[in-house]
């Protein structure tokens, strides 16, 4: 009786390591990728209907699919966010002031059907392959802008792409004090001009949603912030509004608002390119909600009077200070008045926005300001002009405005872009612009 | 203070079992415990020179008689001492155990992703003083969840591993530290709502688990370990804390310590 238990027990053993074995080499994990021919399952936008969806793309750039390591980024893994030197005097030091150190060389796991779809095993595997390409769509549009020979001259004969050239990805690095990570940068992205080198901080509360760096639009913004860099200032690490501290001058001067209006046309860029690449001028809402984050290029917005304070003081100023007010407030000794003032200002010209009195100025506000009146331009003519056509007359703009000194404005780009613009849309640009550009209107060039 | 004498036991296994069988007390537990019965599931080896004599067949008609031992052999001081120092696997001990905690699945970019993790056991070890080992099978699971609203991807990660180590005692304390092999049946499924991909993947996984038990009322001994597990390629590892019970099926701790 023993003897036949053994036996069973034996048989049983034999049974399982070979099929245990069989299913290794059935379905082994890795596999040789051709990234030429093979596809990758991601998650990416379907541009036809707006929505996010597991999709079998190319990835024709990676040179090494397991350390997400190609011609268009190189991905680090992890690693320690961290301030380094603090009172940076020269360049290079202030190269070390943003440090993300004991980073790796990321391990995403896939396996490789038969097909040649590259199948990416777990979340992170999946996102940082979603992140890569979501780059290398954001380099082939920059480097499919139908630019003239003369931008082509003006930028050394080079694309867009081989500019920006190869940079690091810094996917989940983390803040720690004392060893214990701590949640202040998660739910972003970011381009850090120091580093010169994108950022993925980790998910936190968004999570409901499409993550912000799976977001197309999201990364052909951070993207356009490297794009930015090289056209404006020709790729310098440490640019002079930086390395000058001109947002450190007093409130109110030249280099100051220059500082803050650079910052926003920055932002305004970036939001522009994000949309003409996704065909979605609300491209951030499919990762935020408008009731978040308010980024909707279609809507009409202004520089108007509580905005411009914002530039020039730093701080947002009270609504009422400016000409704004609070949605549905009302005087205390009206009838049936509950809420004075609610959580909602509105600035001047009746747009709601979203940040509060005393508030430190986000340039993403200005830009979204600027993005907004590019995007109403291309609505006004999108029969006649395309966003291939656009997207070159805001490059000649940039070039126009390349090393900005402490007296920039604005209005100097603006000012570039209407001259880039054939002779037929520039009255129709400088109607826009003064109708949106309201407290610098007097100071455009087409307007005087 | 009586259930101290098992720890001393323990301890001290050359001075104090020739103490136990001195004085019969020791087989008895204190107080209206029964005595104590160890149960064994297979024939105790001695060593060579102790085997007793095959059992003579009786002539058929002659009646039994009771009562009459061979007169003993003398014993060896060497092997003696030798057996003491490196005693033979003798009668084992069975017990089962599950445990629950946390794991810490390594991620693709470097970090961790904390996880519950079940695991069960059903482990043999021989009797304490005969050998300081235990073999044992174990089976564990744990799963591996991102959302992203409608995507979402789910690793199930299954473990069979077999392992043996080393274990020592300490008054009613087990430390033991082993090693373990065997394969991670992992079941990765995604999707985006409308599309599902679903794959299996069997792959060899080894690993380091020490820890101990605690030996309370009864049967029972609770447990604490912790354990690495490497597998994959490249490697990957998980990091387990886990806090269990075990039970003893032939023997109480009080024997088996």
């Amino acid at each position: 009786m023993r003897r036949m238990l053994q036996k069973n027990i034996t048989k049983l053993a034999c049974v399982t390591a070979t099929s245990a074995l069989m299913l290794c080499i059935s379905c082994s994990p890795g596999g040789e990728v051709d990234p030429a021919s093979d596809k990758f399952l991601i998650y990416n936008l379907d541009t036809e209907t707006g929505e996010y969806e597991l999709e079998r793309v190319s990835i024709e750039t990676l040179r090494d699919v397991r350390a997400v390591d190609g011609d268009v980024v190189e991905m680090r893994g992890g690693g320690n966010l961290k301030t380094g030197i603090s009172e940076p005097t020269t360049r290079e030091e202030w190269e070390q002031v943003l440090l993300i150190e004991n980073t790796i060389t990321p391990q995403v796991e896939y396996t490789v059907d038969r097909d040649g779809t590259v199948v990416p095993w777990d979340f992170d595997s999946a996102m940082m392959l979603t992140v890569y390409h979501h780059f290398e769509r954001a380099r082939e549009y920059f480097d499919a802008l139908p630019l003239s020979s003369d931008v082509q001259a003006d930028l050394g004969n080079r694309t867009i792409g081989q500019l920006v050239d190869r940079i690091p990805c810094y996917y989940y690095p983390s803040i720690a004090i004392l060893g214990v990570p701590i949640p202040v940068f998660v739910d972003n992205a970011a381009y850090a001009f120091t580093l010169n080198g994108f950022i993925v901080p980790p998910r936190q509360t968004l999570v409901d949603a499409v993550p912000i760096y799976a977001n197309r639009g999201v990364i052909t913004h951070e993207y356009s912030h490297a794009v930015f860099n090289r056209l404006v200032y020709n790729g310098l690490r440490v640019p002079d509004p930086i390395f000058e501290e001109w947002d450190a001058e007093p409130i109110g001067t030249d280099p100051f608002i220059a500082a803050a209006e650079l910052g926003g046309l920055d932002e305004g860029i970036a939001d522009i390119f994000g949309a003409f690449d996704t065909k979605d001028p609300d491209y951030i809402a499919a990762s935020i909600g408008p009731e978040l984050i308010d980024r909707d290029l279609a809507k009409p917005r202004y520089y108007e009077q509580c905005l411009f304070m914002a530039v020039r003081d730093g701080v947002y100023p009270d609504p009422a200070d400016c000409g704004g007010n609070y949605v549905n407030s009302c005087e205390d000794d009206e009838p049936g008045c509950t809420v004075v003032r609610p959580e909602d200002p509105v600035d001047s010209q009746g747009v709601r926005f979203d940040y509060q009195e005393g508030g430190q100025y986000d340039s993403h506000h200005l830009g979204a300001v600027a993005a907004s009146v590019i995007w109403e331009f291309r609505e006004r003519n999108k029969d006649t002009l395309t966003d291939g056509e656009l997207a070159e007359f805001v490059v000649i703009a940039l070039r126009d405005i390349q090393d900005p000194s402490p007296e920039f404005r604005i209005t100097h780009f603006f000012d570039a872009f209407h001259a880039a613009l054939p002779p037929q849309y520039q009255e129709g640009a400088c109607d826009l612009f003064g109708e949106r550009l309201i407290v610098i209107r007097d100071e455009l060039q087409c307007q005087n | 203070m009586s259930e101290l004498i098992p720890i001393l036991l323990v301890l001290f296994p050359l001075q104090l079992s020739g103490a136990a069988s001195a004085d019969p007390a020791h087989a008895v537990a204190d107080g209206d415990q029964d005595p104590v019965v160890i149960k064994t599931q297979q024939p105790r080896r001695q060593p060579p020179n102790q085997r007793q004599p095959p059992r003579q067949r009786q002539p058929p008609g002659q009646p039994r008689s009771g009562g009459r031992t061979p007169p003993e052999k003398p014993k060896s001081a060497f092997l003696e001492g030798f057996w003491n120092i490196f005693p033979p696997p003798g009668p084992y001990t069975t017990e089962i155990g599950v445990a629950a905690g946390a794991s810490f699945v390594e991620t693709a970019f470097g970090g961790i992703n904390p996880n519950a993790v079940v695991r069960g056991h059903f482990g043999l070890r021989p009797r304490p003083h005969r050998a300081p080992f235990v073999i044992y099978g174990a089976a564990d699971y744990l799963n591996y969840r991102q959302n992203a609203g409608e995507l979402s991807y789910v690793s199930h990660y299954t473990g069979l591993m077999g392992g043996a180590g080393l274990l020592g005692y300490y008054g009613p304390l087990r430390l033991e530290a082993t090693g373990e092999a065997g394969a991670l049946l992992r079941v990765s499924s995604q999707t985006d709502g409308n599309t599902s991909v679903r794959k299996l993947w069997a792959q060899p996984a080894g690993g380091l688990v020490v820890g101990g038990g605690l030996a309370i009322k009864g049967r029972l001994v609770l447990s604490l370990k912790s354990s690495v597990r490497f597998y994959g390629y490249p490697v990957r590892r998980d990091i387990n804390v886990l806090y269990g019970i075990e039970y003893l099926i032939d023997a109480r701790p009080i024997d088996y310590y």
